[in-house]
């Protein structure tokens, strides 16, 4: 009998702080709805990496439950950050540039709003963390999960599994997060700005070439992201192509979903208690937080200052959107534009600039690889 | 009570281990990591400026008139 219960006294109290960790990432996925497609399998993953199990490492054992997990982070993410860019194939094929082809400057706030990545890099220089953790932290600002895996992954950060909850979480708060931060910075009379819809129209042609030409100019001027841009680009090409409804349809939901829910169970396999469980994991998630907020800031303030130059003013709170979460943040500045004035309609504004800062998240994050890499190696 | 000195043992190297990462102050990384702020920032805008570039000379391309064909 005691042969039944002998793997109980391998249990130690830091797995269990971890099966409650996932037990609430389970929780906030069903309850609060928050990013569940991901949110649930990695606590589910949490709480599997963390039963009383011997690592394969102790035991040598090719299978198990850790070396099948281990084996899913070597090859989805590890080797060739695979699972992250197969996603973004999915994401490409989900977003719709119209709203900023037709309004191309937009794109100003996009670039604006990645502040957050590189005030954060300099925060956590200076809370002691080395360069490339420094910058790994702070691509959780990118506001953009595969982003933030592959840059944390390529630089070899030592803090990756907290990155990726932190990236994740906070995607799923920008809710909770922008609102206060958008009162904050802004005038009751500014956030009653209306913005014309412009009407244009874009040709298909130039939503046929804009991918390809975004693709060459970010493999020409920052190569580390040509990965993560190639991959979004093709998948956005598969869309507007136009003869590829089928393989279109099937990045954005067959695809997309497979990847993802890999993507959660092995990102989990790096909250086993002993590398999770630091003081560190605190503040990576209290660094995160700073990278959301300053994005948001940085976001506003451009358009505060364009205002100053514009005829036609531009609602500031737009500017937030550009923080890349996609499609949370542009419904945010929508609503808050809504519960301002019931006849102030921001969607297609901030869909312009959220989908601007998605495309300059991802050269944030090849900037960051060219910048930092460069420096570590 | 062996149990409860192993565990008072783990909390003890638990702690020891959170306690390796040393909350410090380093204004000399701060400073050096400045330079890579300005030039991410900047290489960001022009990229983005490129991008703006390119989309406004793509739109004025694609917005040129087409001969309509006359049905007679």
């Amino acid at each position: 009998m005691s042969a039944v219960f002998a793997n109980l006294f391998n249990l130690e109290w830091q797995q269990v702080v971890m099966w409650i960790i996932g037990g609430l990432l389970i929780y906030l996925a069903i309850k609060k709805e928050m990013e569940p497609t991901l949110l649930l399998p990695m606590g589910f993953g949490a709480i599997l990496v963390n039963l009383p199990i011997p690592s394969p490492e102790v035991t040598g054992e090719v299978s198990g439950v850790r070396a099948v997990i281990d084996f899913l982070f070597e090859i989805g993410i590890d080797s060739h950050e695979l699972f992250p860019l197969i996603l973004f194939i999915g994401i490409g094929a989900m977003i719709d540039f119209e709203p900023v082809l037709t309004n191309p400057k937009l794109m100003i706030f996009g670039a604006a709003a990645q502040f957050g990545i590189f005030f954060t890099l300099c925060l956590a220089s200076l809370f002691g963390f080395d360069l490339k953790d420094a910058a790994s932290i702070a691509i959780i600002g990118a506001a953009d999960g595969p982003t933030s895996i592959f840059v944390a992954n390529m630089l070899d950060s030592n803090y990756t599994a907290a990155i990726m909850v932190a990236a994740y979480s906070y995607m799923a708060l920008v809710p909770i997060v922008q609102p206060p931060i958008i009162k904050l910075c802004t005038t009751k009379k500014e956030r009653l700005i209306r913005m014309k819809n412009t009407g244009k129209k874009v040709s298909k042609t130039t939503k046929i070439l804009f991918p390809i030409v975004v693709t060459i100019i970010v493999g020409l001027v920052a190569p580390d992201a040509t990965a993560l841009i190639g991959f979004l680009m093709f998948g956005n090409l598969i869309r507007e192509c136009g003869v590829l409804n089928s393989l279109s349809d099937t990045a954005q939901n067959v695809l997309a979903n497979l990847i993802t829910i890999f993507l959660g169970f092995t990102i989990a396999s790096k909250m086993v208690a002993e590398d999770f469980l630091r003081f560190e994991t605190i503040l990576i998630m209290c660094l995160g937080l700073v990278a959301f907020v300053v994005d948001t800031f940085g976001g506003i303030m451009i358009a505060k200052l364009m205002n100053l130059f514009t005829k036609n003013k531009i609602n500031p709170m737009i500017g937030a959107a550009g923080i890349s979460a996609f499609p949370m943040s542009a419904r945010v500045v929508h609503k808050m534009g809504l519960a301002e004035d019931n006849q102030n309609f921001l969607l297609m504004h901030s869909v312009g600039v959220n989908v601007s800062g998605q495309v300059a998240s991802v050269i944030a994050g090849g900037l960051i690889l060219t910048l930092v890499g460069a420096l570590v190696k | 009570m062996e149990q409860t000195t192993q565990l008072a043992e783990q909390i003890i190297e638990a702690t020891e281990q959170a306690m390796q990462y040393e909350f410090a102050f380093t204004p000399d990384r701060f400073i050096d990591s400045l330079p890579i702020m300005g030039t991410g920032m900047l290489g960001i805008f022009v990229v983005m400026g490129i991008i703006i570039l390119c989309v406004t000379g793509l739109n004025s391309l694609g917005a040129r008139p087409k001969k309509e064909k006359k049905d007679k």
